[in-house]
């Protein structure tokens, strides 16, 4: 298990090293200067140069360079942005809320929607209850995400006009960002009416998170399913059913602690998808979190933003498959075999 | 084993729909808010004092809303009304401009500082002075640029400016200004709490001035939040009566169509600068009231013609000929605009209707830049700001129409834009080949269009985004202001029109219309046609108050 912990950790140094490489050799070759480019420092006066100069490694060869930028990174210095002048990794605290808001309620919606579904189709295996399972999660898995959250826009929003279309909350509720998270946010606040606001606050959520949460929810449905299909037709179920033991005891005593786990850890690999739909979900309900930021910045050519963009969102993501691994090979032992054997 | 599992399914059933309901509890989608107006503005303002600037949506958020100026201009009638001076009175050589302060006028109030006394002649002299007197400890804060003003020349026009008493105060001109009265109405000569000045120089944080404003106007600056909103909070000592609303928030929303569906769902109640590809839709929305304007705007391309080959006339010719003037107004503005021929509106008194017309004609110009030389053609920078104005709802696809038609004449075109702010800033080093920009006249005097566009004074303070400096045609426009009588500065304004129509710093491009759109229930609104934005009498119809209750 250690071994194969050692294994796993060594691929991310290397993963992320690679990655690292990769937006540095962006930064070069960005238009503009190289010390204003990796800094964000815009005209700097000579002394602030040098200082930069200094601070990455300019002078050297380009693997001082790189690894000085390596250096910079990790301990959180992102450099300023080119349009606010702000240090971009006080931005990014700003926006990340945002965004991890969003991608939990999508999360929660999926798990809460996903695992029942695949429960029901594997029970249900090949009668009409199951047929309806996959034809859903084929649908969904086939719908592009931002094409759904236009539909549900004109319909809901524009048509209907039940929900809000835009931003995280109304602006007349005077909530003060403390944490970042609006409801946690409203709770804290000193507003009137927070239930009102909190209403608010969900009317707004829904749409994002119900459209993130589609293709999600699809894939959870799906591996729930076959997990529990697997685990439905062992002997233990079968011996367990000869004894007499109530359905509901058996699916839900036995069958599913048993089918759940690597079906949640094979769940978080999903969080990539989830991110990357997040972004462009972010994007069309104008959901002030990271993806919105990345694409202003996009917009701007804020070219320090836009990398160390690159690198948090890559990293993380590189970060959760990694952990994921580890935890899929410590909660099922019959995996570590094969990775034993392929060692 | 299925048909074991078909006898007990809906037991088993249970618990999964009660999971699933209980993640998706109702909604039923008529929350309702606090009472106060929310308007989608369209950018973000680059300072909260309106004296720095000349962007419309900098002077949209601040000079209505947190300021006044001495006298205010009335859209409607079209003459100057009493504004932080109840009567003034020109001597009879029109040099010297007595103003009688109103009495009563308080100034606000925030976190760090309580005003101790009210407005009166000091806030007066401290507010233009400085402006134009280069020692004043204020002068230099936040870049010392003043563009509005350095465009008018108000720093050589002022002799001095003298108390008389606390609540008059009197202004020396050095020479005939027959604009003079409207610049003091125009959003950018707003009046600031000289007590707050010294205040915060004894803190020592000076520059706090125009970051944390404090004014006379309607509302009070709570909080503002980059690229995200503004929060105002009604001025209960408001002298012209306290606000109705009792909170305004600017929600900026960059995009128009996120602007119109926060409209339709109600997130925003008033929204700037609905494009003209959109007002199909409001129209045929009955929540909605779409305000049209005829708008005192123009919208240009200019060349900086200090640099080669737009040193040269004929290049520029060649360019006014290559360019299809129609088939922008008509894919951009969508025909919600005319086509310009003069930097004038058609509707302004003073308009030329003599002038040249360039009309589309690629072989012409062709020819023009074979003649200057440049017959197998160029590349060049075409700078264009991703935000939409009034007089240009789309610069980026104005661009890219310029980009195609000039590609037609072998010039090469790159595209070049960055975020307001930035651009701005940026346009003020001259490191631009050509710009598309544009102009929102202040008030209806001619003037407006020419000195802050084209006077060599304008060249420093960003007005002038051509590097265009001809003193005979600073000549002919000062002579304009110094003739009070309209019939006798007609000729005036006709000869610098023409002129500019030879030389072409700039090509005019289109006057845009102006529209507001908000819903039915918020009144108290009416479009200015010179820009600006004002929520001071701004209220919501009670019935529907009632209904939403």
């Amino acid at each position: 298990m250690w071994f194969y912990i050692v294994r796993r950790f060594n691929l991310f140094v290397l993963t992320v090293a690679v990655l690292y490489f990769l937006v540095f050799l962006m930064i070069n070759a960005m238009p503009g200067e190289l010390a204003t480019n990796i800094s964000g420092h815009v005209n700097p006066s000579v002394e602030q140069h040098e200082q930069l100069v200094q601070q990455y490694q300019l002078d050297k060869n380009w693997f001082n360079q790189y690894i000085s930028f390596i250096n910079q990174r990790i301990h959180g210095d992102f450099g300023l942005s080119f349009t606010t002048a702000q240090p971009i990794f006080d931005e990014m605290l700003k926006v990340l809320p945002a965004t991890i808001e969003l991608c939990f309620y999508a999360l929660l919606v999926a798990l809460c929607l996903g695992l029942p579904m695949g429960i029901l189709g594997a029970v249900r295996y090949r009668k009409f209850s199951d047929h309806t399972v996959l034809g859903i999660s084929l649908i969904g898995y086939s719908i592009p995400v931002f094409w759904l959250a236009m539909l549900a826009i004109m319909y809901f929003g524009l048509k209907l006009q039940w929900l809000p279309v835009a931003g995280r909350l109304n602006l007349l509720y005077q909530v003060d960002a403390i944490t970042g998270f609006t409801f946690i946010d409203i709770l804290l606040s000193d507003i009137e009416n927070k239930r009102l606001a909190l209403r608010d606050a969900f009317s707004h959520l829904l749409m994002p998170a119900l459209t993130l949460a589609l293709l999600p929810t699809t894939v959870v449905a799906r591996i729930m399913r076959t997990a529990m299909l697997e685990e439905l037709n062992a002997n233990y179920i079968k011996a367990s059913q000869a004894r007499g033991l109530s359905p509901a005891t058996i699916i839900f005593r036995h069958a599913l602690p048993n089918a759940i786990q690597p079906v949640l850890a094979q769940v978080s690999l999903q969080l990539s998808t989830i991110l990357t739909s997040a972004m462009v979900i972010e994007v069309i309900f104008s959901w002030p979190g990271i993806g919105n930021w990345l694409m202003d910045a996009i917009y701007q050519r804020d070219y320090p933003v836009i990398s160390a963009g690159i690198l948090v969102c890559a990293g993380f993501i590189i970060l959760v498959s990694v952990l994921s691994d580890i935890f899929l090979i410590a909660t099922t032992p019959q995996r570590r075999s094969a990775v034993y054997g392929s060692s | 084993m299925i048909n074991w599992f078909k006898k007990n399914f809906k037991m088993s059933l249970l618990p999964v729909i009660l999971m699933m309901t209980a993640c998706n509890p109702n909604f039923d989608g008529t929350a309702h808010l606090t009472p106060g107006v929310v308007y989608c503005s369209e950018g973000d303002p680059t300072t909260f004092n309106p004296q720095l600037t000349t962007s419309g949506t900098t002077t949209d958020a601040t000079s209505y809303q947190l300021y006044n100026r001495l006298v205010e201009y009335d859209p409607e009638l079209g003459v100057i009304q009493p504004g932080l001076a109840h009567l003034w009175h020109i001597n009879e050589n029109g040099k010297i401009y007595t103003f009688y302060l109103r009495k009563g006028v308080k100034f606000h109030q925030n976190h760090g500082f309580t005003p101790s006394r009210e407005f009166n002649a000091d806030d007066v002299l401290f507010s233009f002075n400085r402006i134009i007197e280069l020692s004043h400890p204020y002068h230099h804060i936040s870049g010392g640029l003043y563009p509005f003003f350095e465009s008018v020349g108000f720093g050589q026009l002022i002799d001095k400016i003298t108390k008389v008493n606390d609540h008059m105060v009197t202004i020396h001109l050095k020479e005939k200004d027959s604009s003079f009265l409207a610049n003091l109405a125009a959003n950018f000569a707003v009046v600031l709490s000289q007590e707050y000045g010294d205040f915060l120089l004894e803190k020592n944080q000076p520059q706090l001035i125009d970051s944390q404003p404090i004014g006379t106007g309607p509302f009070v600056l709570d909080s503002y939040f980059q690229s995200n909103h503004i929060r105002y909070k009604p001025n209960p000592h408001y002298w012209d009566g306290p606000p109705k609303i009792e909170q305004l928030v600017y929600d900026i929303t960059p995009n128009s169509t996120s602007r119109i569906a926060k409209l339709m769902t109600g997130d925003c109640d008033v929204s700037a600068l609905p494009q003209s590809s959109e007002l199909d839709i409001l129209r045929s929305n009955i929540k909605l009231e779409l305000q049209i304007q005829t708008g005192f705007n123009v919208a240009y391309w200019a060349f900086n013609t200090e640099r080669a080959p737009f040193d040269n006339i004929l290049v520029r010719k060649a360019l006014a000929h290559a360019i299809n003037k129609k088939a922008i107004v008509e894919a951009v503005y969508y025909g919600s605009a005319t086509i310009a021929d003069s930097i004038l509106p058609p509707l302004s008194w003073a308009y030329n209707e003599q002038l040249t017309t360039y009309h589309y004609n690629p072989e012409r110009a062709r020819q023009l830049l074979e003649q200057a030389g440049y017959g197998d053609g160029f590349t060049m920078d075409l700078w264009a700001a991703p935000v939409q104005r009034i007089y240009n709802p789309n610069a980026i696809k104005t661009a890219e129409l310029l980009q195609g038609q000039l590609a037609k004449v072998g010039i090469k075109v790159n595209i070049i834009s960055y975020g307001w702010s930035v651009f701005i800033q940026k346009l003020n080093s001259f490191d631009y080949d050509s710009v598309l920009l544009g102009w929102t006249a202040d008030n209806a005097d001619p003037d407006n269009f020419f000195r802050p566009l084209f006077s060599c004074a304008a060249i420093n303070s960003g007005g002038n985004r051509s590097n265009w400096c001809r003193p005979t045609f600073d000549d002919i426009v000062s002579q304009a202001i110094a003739e009070t009588d309209q019939a006798k500065r007609v000729p005036l304004y006709h000869q610098a029109q023409q002129k500019l129509n030879q030389t072409l710093p700039l090509i005019p491009i289109a006057h845009a219309l102006r529209f507001q759109v908000k819903h039915r229930t918020i009144k108290g609104m009416p479009l200015n046609p010179y820009g600006g934005v004002s929520f001071a009498k701004t209220y919501r119809k009670k019935a529907q108050q009632q209904e939403q209750k």
